[in-house]
Formats: C-alpha cells, sequence, structure tokens
C-alpha cells in the first residue's frame, strides 16, 4: 500500500511539473537557431590601397575571425571583440592597435566629445597636393588621422540604440561568467582583403584586377546653354563646389558641412540666378562645376582639368578659364561673415574683381565678407589647389566659413550631419555666390542697385528642402524635391565617392542608374535650372533626346521626362595613364 | 565547433544503434528489413499523433502532459497491432520454410526479430525527436535554455535520445517475450517505462531540471535493459538448455 501510495505520489508530481515550469518555448528548430543567431548590423571600416600601400581595416587573412565580445576596460588576456566608445576610439588604438588578443572591434556611437580627435582626417588634409611649401600648417587643428592609419583586425560602427545596448548586454554577461563557456562570440565575416594575395599597392592590385578603382561622375553646367555645334566663346568663370565627403567608416560620410553645405549653396544660387533675364547677352559664360573624389585625391578636379587640356570640352565654349569661384565650407559660419582665400600668385586684377564683387554682393545682403589671414601659407585644402598646381596665376578663390583654420570640428567625420550647418548661413553663402556671380558675368558692367541684382533671391525653403534631403533619413532621398526630378536608388545619401565599376566608355549621361544618388541629382537640377525657359511642348523621354542640344530632365519611375536645352554633362574618372588612383 | 560539435551529438544519440546495427542485425538480411519495416511503423504512430496534437499547439503548458499521456497510448496500442502483424508474419514464415524444407521460427528467431523492432522503434523516435534538433549545432554556435545552463540544449537531446533508443529496443524484447508467455506484469511493465520516461522527460522543463531528469530518464532505460536482459538470459541462458525453449513457441498461446 505504501508503494502504492508513493507511486501515486510521484504521478500526481509528475503531473504538476507543467504548471511548475517556466520560460518561453521554441517553437521551432528555424526558431532555435533564430535564438543562437543575432545578426549586428554595422558600418565597416574597409580596406583602402594607394601607391605606396595599405589604409583602413580588415580581417588579418582571408577568412572571417571571431571572438568573445568585451568591453573598453575588460582585462585583455584572451583573444577578444572589444567595444569601444566612440570617443575612446582613437586612445584605444593607440594602446592596444597592436595587442594579438584584439581580435575586432565595435565602435559605439556615442555623443561625440567636439574635440580633439572628432576628425578622422589628417590635421592638414591631403597636404601633398598644397601648391606651397608649407605643409605643416595646421588647417584641421581636430584631426586624429584615423582614416589614415592601418588597422590589422576589423572594425565596425554601431549606430543604431538597439545594437548597442545588445553588444554591451552580451559582453557584461561574458564577463560576469568569467572565462567560462558559454561564451557570446562575435564573427566578422567581411574580410576586406585584395581578392589576390601580394597586391598591396594601387599598382599591382589594378594590375592583377584585385581591387576596385575609386570614381565617380562629377557634373558640369554652362549657364546659359551652348550650341553645341557652333559654341560661342567667352571668357569663362568657373563656379565650383565638391560633393563628397570620406571619413574612417566608408558608409557613414554626410559630409554636411564639408563640402555638402558649398554644394548646396551654390545650387541654391543657381536656382535664383536662372529667373535672371537676359542672361545671355552677358559678357562671360558661366560654368558650374561639382566634383566628386575630391576628399581621395581631388580625383574630380584632376580629371577635369586633364579633359580641358585634351580639348574634351571645346564643344560647350570651354578651353580655358578666366575666373574662379570655389564655394567651400559655408554651412556655420559666424555672424555671417565668409572669408576669401586666395593665392598669393594669383593674377592680380582678375582675382581683384572677384573679390571687389564679393565684397558688393555683401553690402547688399547683410554679410561680411573678409580677405583670409596674410599669415596662412595659401589656400586651404580645396578643388582650387588642382588649378593652381596647374597654373599659379589663375584667377582663383574660395569663399570659407572659417580664417586661418576649420572651425567645423567634424571635418571628414560621422558626426558632420545636418545638425552641423544651419539655414541661415546657407542661405546667406547662396546669396553671396548669386550675386557675385551675376556680377562677375556681366563684368562689372551691371551696377549694384540695378533691380536685376536686387531680383536675385535664393529660396529658402528649396536650402531647407536640400539639407533635409541629402542628410535625413526619413524622407530622405525620397523627399519631394528630389521625387520631381528622379527616383532615387537608395532612402539615405552617403556621400563617398565610391568605386568605379561601369565601363568607362559609356557616357553616363545614358545610363544614369551608375552615378550616384546625390551627384545624379545635382545632375537634374542643374540641367533642369538651368535649360532655356520651357515652351510649351516638350519631347518626353526616358534617357536620351535626339537633339544634341538636349538634354533628358526629370525622368522619374513615375513619370516621363522632358528635353530640354541644357548644356548639362556628367563626365566621368577615366583611368589617366600616370597615376592610378586605388584608395 | 561546428562539424565537430554536430558529428558528437550525433553520435551520442546513435553510436550504440550503430553498434547493435553493425553487431546484431547487419549479418542477417532479414532483421535488416525488419528494422526498416518497424521504423516505418513507429513513424507513422509518431506521425499520427504529431498530426493530432498540431492543431492544439502552441498552447498552454499543461497540454505537454496531455500530450505524452496519449502518444504513449497511442504507441503501445500500436505495438500491440504490430505483435498481431508479426504473427501473420510468422506464420507465412513457416509455410514457406516448411516448403524449402528449413527448420521454422524458434523462439531465439522471435527474440532477434524483436530487437531489431526494438531497434527500428528507437530509430524512429531518434529521428523524429533528435536529428532536428541536433541540425543546428553543424553551425559555430551553440544553445542553452535559460532552463538549463549545465548542458547545451543539443547534449540533452542526444542524451534523450539515447535513452530512449534504448528503451524502445528492449521494451520490444520484453514485450514479445510478454505476449508470448502471456506474462501480466511484463505486459504492464513496458507501457509503465515507457509513460514513466516520457513524463520525466517533463522534469527538463523546471530550473535545472536537465540534472535530475536526464539521468532519470536514464534509470528507467537502465531499468528496461536490465528487465529484458534478465529474461533473455532465463529464457536462453545455458540453464535453460534442458527446459527446452529452442523449439518452436507454436504450442506456446499468443493473443
Amino acid at each position: 500500500m505504501a508503494a502504492i501510495a508513493r507511486a501515486w505520489g510521484l504521478l500526481l508530481l509528475l503531473l504538476l511539473l507543467p504548471w511548475l515550469a517556466h520560460g518561453s518555448s521554441i517553437k521551432s528548430v528555424p526558431e532555435l537557431e533564430s535564438r543562437m543567431y543575432a545578426s549586428l548590423a554595422g558600418f565597416p571600416c574597409v580596406r583602402w590601397l594607394n601607391l605606396t600601400g595599405e589604409l583602413g581595416c580588415a580581417n588579418p587573412g582571408h577568412g572571417a575571425v571571431s571572438a568573445p565580445i568585451l568591453r573598453m576596460g575588460d582585462a585583455l588576456d584572451s583573444p577578444a571583440t572589444v567595444l569601444v566608445p566612440a570617443e575612446s576610439f582613437e586612445e584605444f588604438v593607440d594602446r592596444f592597435g597592436d595587442d594579438k588578443n584584439v581580435v575586432g572591434v565595435l565602435v559605439e556611437n556615442g555623443s561625440q566629445a567636439p574635440g580633439f580627435g572628432a576628425s578622422d582626417d589628417a590635421r592638414f588634409p591631403q597636404a601633398e597636393f598644397a601648391p606651397y611649401e608649407n605643409q605643416s600648417w595646421v588647417w584641421n587643428p581636430f584631426g586624429s588621422g584615423m582614416m589614415h592609419r592601418r588597422l590589422n583586425f576589423p572594425v565596425f560602427f554601431l549606430s543604431s540604440p538597439e545594437n548597442i545596448e545588445l553588444a554591451r548586454r552580451l559582453a557584461s554577461q561574458n564577463v560576469e561568467k568569467g572565462s567560462k563557456r558559454p561564451a557570446n562570440v562575435v564573427e566578422f565575416n567581411d574580410v576586406m582583403q585584395t581578392t589576390k594575395t601580394g597586391t598591396p599597392t594601387t599598382e599591382s592590385c589594378l594590375g592583377e584586377l584585385s581591387c576596385l578603382p575609386l570614381g565617380g561622375y562629377s557634373v558640369m553646367s554652362t549657364f546659359p546653354p551652348v550650341n553645341v555645334s557652333h559654341p560661342t566663346v567667352k571668357p569663362v568663370v568657373l563656379a565650383m563646389a565638391s560633393v563628397d565627403s570620406a571619413t574612417f567608416f566608408r558608409d557613414v560620410a554626410p559630409g554636411a558641412d564639408s563640402p555638402m553645405s558649398g554644394v548646396i549653396a551654390l545650387l541654391a544660387a543657381v536656382d535664383a540666378l536662372s529667373h535672371v533675364p537676359d542672361f545671355d547677352s552677358f559678357l562671360k559664360r558661366l560654368v558650374f562645376l561639382v566634383f566628386t573624389g575630391e576628399a581621395r585625391g581631388y580625383l574630380g578636379s584632376r580629371q577635369f582639368l586633364a579633359q580641358l587640356k585634351k580639348g574634351a570640352f571645346a564643344d560647350y565654349g570651354l578651353t580655358s578659364i578666366h575666373q574662379i569661384l570655389e564655394v567651400g565650407s559655408v554651412g556655420q559660419a559666424s555672424e555671417a561673415t565668409f572669408f576669401v582665400h586666395k593665392q598669393a600668385t594669383a593674377a592680380a586684377v582678375d582675382t581683384q574683381q572677384i573679390i571687389d564683387a564679393l565684397y558688393l554682393s555683401a553690402s547688399s545682403t547683410d554679410s561680411t565678407v573678409k580677405l583670409a589671414n596674410e599669415d596662412n601659407p595659401g589656400i586651404p585644402p580645396s578643388s582650387l589647389m588642382t588649378f593652381v598646381h596647374n597654373d599659379p596665376t589663375v584667377a582663383g578663390v574660395v569663399i570659407e566659413e572659417f580664417d586661418t583654420a576649420f572651425t567645423n570640428k567634424y571635418y571628414n567625420s560621422v558626426d558632420d550631419n545636418s545638425s552641423n550647418v544651419n539655414l541661415p548661413s546657407l542661405v546667406v553663402a547662396a546669396s553671396l555666390v548669386a550675386r557675385s556671380l551675376v556680377l562677375l558675368a556681366s563684368d562689372n558692367n551691371l551696377r549694384f542697385d540695378s533691380p536685376i541684382f536686387e531680383s536675385i533671391q535664393v529660396n529658402m525653403s528649396l536650402v531647407e528642402e536640400m539639407v533635409n534631403c541629402f542628410f535625413g533619413t526619413s524622407p530622405g532621398m525620397r523627399c519631394s524635391l528630389v521625387e520631381s526630378l528622379m527616383t532615387a536608388s537608395h532612402d539615405v545619401a552617403n556621400h563617398y565617392v565610391g568605386v568605379f565599376q561601369a565601363d568607362p566608355s559609356v557616357s553616363p549621361n545614358s545610363m544614369p542608374e551608375v552615378i550616384d544618388d546625390t551627384t545624379r541629382f545635382v545632375w537634374n537640377f542643374l540641367a533642369d535650372r538651368t535649360a532655356l525657359p520651357r515652351e510649351d511642348l516638350h519631347e518626353k523621354c526616358t534617357l536620351v533626346c535626339k537633339n544634341p542640344d538636349e538634354v533628358c530632365v526629370g525622368a522619374t519611375q513615375s513619370q516621363l521626362g522632358q528635353c530640354r536645352v541644357s548644356s548639362t554633362r556628367a563626365y566621368d574618372w577615366t583611368v589617366v595613364a600616370v597615376e592610378h588612383l586605388c584608395y | 565547433m561546428g562539424l565537430v560539435a554536430g558529428f558528437g551529438y550525433f553520435l551520442i544519440a546513435l553510436g550504440p544503434a550503430l553498434t547493435i546495427f553493425g553487431s546484431s542485425v547487419a549479418p542477417k538480411p532479414f532483421l535488416i528489413l525488419t528494422v526498416l519495416a518497424s521504423a516505418l511503423v513507429w513513424l507513422a504512430s509518431l506521425n499520427i499523433a504529431a498530426i493530432v496534437w498540431r492543431a492544439f499547439l502552441p498552447g498552454p503548458s499543461w497540454v505537454f502532459l496531455l500530450i505524452l499521456t496519449t502518444s504513449v497510448a497511442l504507441q503501445e496500442a500500436f505495438r500491440l497491432l504490430y505483435w498481431h502483424l508479426y504473427l501473420k508474419i510468422e506464420k507465412y514464415l513457416n509455410v514457406l520454410a516448411t516448403k524449402l524444407s528449413k527448420p521454422q521460427c524458434n523462439y531465439l528467431d522471435r527474440l532477434e526479430i524483436a530487437l531489431a523492432s526494438g531497434v527500428g522503434h528507437g530509430l524512429a523516435h531518434a529521428v523524429f525527436f533528435g536529428l532536428s534538433i541536433i541540425a543546428p549545432a553543424f553551425g559555430p554556435a551553440t544553445y542553452y535554455t535559460s532552463s538549463c545552463k549545465q548542458m547545451p540544449l543539443f547534449l540533452v537531446s542526444a542524451l534523450s535520445s539515447l535513452a530512449f533508443f534504448l528503451l524502445h529496443t528492449f521494451s520490444m524484447v520484453i514485450a514479445f517475450n510478454a505476449y508470448t508467455y502471456d506474462n501480466i506484469s511484463q505486459k504492464l511493465f513496458v507501457p509503465i517505462m515507457h509513460l514513466g520516461a516520457a513524463l520525466l522527460t517533463l522534469v527538463n522543463l523546471l530550473p535545472n531540471g536537465c540534472t535530475a531528469g536526464v539521468p532519470l530518464v536514464f534509470l528507467c532505460t537502465a531499468l528496461t535493459m536490465a528487465y529484458g536482459g534478465k529474461i533473455v538470459w532465463h529464457n536462453l541462458g545455458p540453464h535453460s538448455l534442458h527446459h527446452g525453449y529452442l523449439h518452436s513457441p507454436q504450442s506456446g498461446s499468443s493473443l
């Protein structure tokens, strides 16, 4: 009896067990697998190659690497993946960059302290391209030079709070357990090596086809449009800006103040100028240039000059350059004060004309323009350096928000986003540029109190929309301004120059999808604004127009474009025989 | 870990199966067929239970009790069916043997077929319950449930499959003997042990339950193996020769 009672007791206990259990149950094997793995989406630091060697980050071998995750500050006595806050990253690399136990690094997006080290570039970015001797001038006091270092482990940037939270949780679980299993392990499976070993420089890897060259498309537009079959020749005033940025993490390069603020100001100026009548009667011709690849060796401007010298732009009446106005970083000017930088060797009279035009425009727009400090060694890092190299006497100036050194703390940094620029500065800069260009085009025949001059108004909502489109995430490049002219490939614009994968012999104008979103928008915008005023009937198009003077503007996924008379072209980066720039 | 871990878990679950298969079943082609046929029959029984219960899952945790009891009951019913099927087959085999002037099935043959049937049953269980769970173990990661920090889920599953494989293998031997000699206590032993082992797996649901649950199931297995071994030794061991059990048991009663 007692045995039976005990047996029943046991049975009852067994019956009660399900109620005593807790914990969520797994419903299927795929669900089990999904609990074993979590994907930490991050932005990589990639491997770049230049003439002399390698930069950036990569897995040490050709396979994936994995190691348990720890936080910076935990004991590093066995191979580990380290979770490092952004503000301590430079310090971490300095102390542990060569430590064999560092298998990979995850960088947390923190509130980046706006101090030293916030900028990834060198203290004199691209000093080797400076047309003057003093290459130790500190233009970028906040520069850490991180993006020029070579690291032998993968580094990823975690930007979303959920991923950071997950990574921290996994790391603290590891620390709690000590070295006991099971450990939370991070696997880096983006190898980032050239596809063949033994190709550590540009020349070798391009020769072996084991890497891809950097490159993109720059946009050129003449205003007013030229008759391509017989262009009239007028002295040319170049108005230029650059559109690409470069940071330690390739895919997070917003570049809001440097250099996109210049592009925004230029585009807004073009928009204002498009309402000025009789531009054709002006003595000089304006040519707008938006370069890409500047942050990685001034690829765009150098290619432009090379092609110019070969006569590639003769069809557009462009054989030589009379004056240059470059719009640099103009997004955070303090008290609407801008500085004009020029090279001491620039031709005196023509350069002074530009400066006078700027002074005049400043007085009419409630802003201030000052000449940059004489103690500066020359022009700051800018596309103008390429032109000065080509011809030291070229009459060119760069407008910047700073005087002797960058005021932008986040030059070429992941934090150079929309909060780093302000609307008033952009609008004033656009106004300045627009009015100065009118004065220059008219060769000072326009009085500054003429009604034409006064009528030049910068559209403030356009500027605001451009800021939201270029640097926002929603709607980002799906905003109505962009959608009215083109359909973007990605929601969020990134301003890294990118790799050149198209066939250089194919004209980008007939294959717009190879051009990245921002450049393609600039192309469409310039084409639209510089085109001859609309007539009633325009030929609809999807890619090309029959008339060589016309281009197909505003073709989107939902509407056809229109053929409009405009001299806007995208020109590509083709391999120049002397230097291979594979970054 | 990956491949090594995956194969390790596979061998834990089915290593003895491979050994038994290789040593006792493979030399006799008829037994191989028996294993296959038995596995199919038992897989069918598990599938029927699964199809019925799928409609009620996911559900509250007390549903597990119902699932286990009804599935065990269904399987035991299938065992009876299997026994009757076997008797029919044995009859035909004996007819064939007479025609070919070969000896008829004796008790040893019956037990060997019982062992092979049990192996089939155990394999069906291992494949159905163990192999799909072990599949993710071939990847680089492992998994510990919140209620069992001591062993990975895959190890618990592999050990469980091993325990049930051995349990089913020897249960069939005991069952065949029980039906042959109409032994009530032996006839009850198998279903009770089966139900007991099944319910004991519920212990794994408790926090840290796997440290007790897995050994307890192995206890059931050990008891079954011991009992089965005792029966076989008693009936076929050296001292049984003069009992003459090696003759055809056709005169014995059967259900």
